[in-house]
């Protein structure tokens, strides 16, 4: 009896210290997923509320940052999304506007807009473009596409493991972050030109003019 | 592989979610064509710069604190 105590509690104690590892990327997640810092911490907090009380679920040797992950896409789709989001998600366009062919490709656009070196797609993304222009563009993802965005650029997970995450099939991943980073190029692509990044030839739009006058008469 | 083909696969290659032969076709498209080359580079900077803007934010101790007092809850 006291060896199978000892057993319960080293196993407790392993799983306690292997899903604690995670717990900074998976806040980091959340607060992504629900945008509000109070809400990325009760959903994180229910995340391991779940994990321990499902702990004789877990196999070891499998992937437990996998399956904590699981846990947090279901729970955040579960009990935070309809509650949430909704507001938000007004203001977006379906993710295949007509008006944009492809569905924004940034690399293009930025090099159609280029009029000097100082403005080409690699020198844009690099010093003009911000990382908050990156994560209010990934705010404004619909959840499908923002999720596997997420579990791939961001997490790293592969394909099949980001299907198992998602509980859908592989080609329901591939589809999805095609259109979620044709979205979030579309997106960033707007925040550039109403930011004044680059300007956008199919408007008279002269942002960029504008800014250069007033840069060049003090 | 022609551009058109390459494109349609972007984000598998991207993401290196394609066969070893196909990876091949890739390669050998790459090193002949400069405007897929730079679209490409120009795709994996942004993915990594995704990567950079997302991981920043740390837990706090307060749900360290919280999370940990779960475990001996449960």
């Amino acid at each position: 009896m006291i060896a199978v105590m000892e057993r319960e509690e080293t196993s407790k104690e392993l799983f306690e210290r292997e899903a604690l590892k995670y717990l900074d990327e998976l806040f980091a997640s959340a607060m992504r997923m629900t945008r509000r810092k109070e809400s990325a911490e009760d959903l994180i907090s229910e995340v391991y509320a779940k994990a321990w009380k499902s702990f004789d679920q877990f196999e070891p040797g499998t992937n437990l940052r996998a399956w904590l992950y699981k846990i947090l896409t279901n729970t955040y789709i579960n009990h935070y999304r309809q509650k949430q989001r909704e507001p938000l998600m007004v203001e977006l366009d379906r993710p295949e506007d007509p008006d944009t062919g492809s569905g924004g490709d940034l690399y293009d656009k930025i090099l159609g807009a280029s009029k000097s070196p100082f403005d080409n797609p690699d020198y844009v993304l690099a010093n003009r473009i911000l990382d908050q222009d990156i994560k209010l563009a990934i705010d404004r993802l619909p959840d499908e596409f923002r999720l596997a965005v997420l579990l791939s650029d961001v997490q790293n997970f592969s394909y099949q493991e980001i299907a198992d995450i998602l509980d859908v099939p592989i080609g329901t991943v591939r589809s999805r972050l095609w259109r979620g980073r044709r979205l979030l190029q579309k997106l960033l692509w707007k925040q550039a030109v109403a930011a004044g990044i680059v300007s956008d030839p199919s408007t008279t739009l002269r942002v960029h003019g504008e800014r250069s006058a007033a840069e060049s008469n003090p | 592989m022609n551009c058109n083909e390459w494109f349609d696969r972007l984000y598998q290659i991207l993401d290196k979610d394609v066969d070893e032969v196909v990876w091949r076709d890739v390669e050998e498209h790459m090193k002949l064509c400069r405007t897929c080359w730079d679209r490409y580079e120009f795709e994996k900077r942004l993915k990594e710069k995704v990567k950079e803007s997302c991981c920043g934010e740390s837990c706090t101790e307060s749900l360290r604190t919280r999370v940990k007092s779960l475990f001996e809850k449960y």
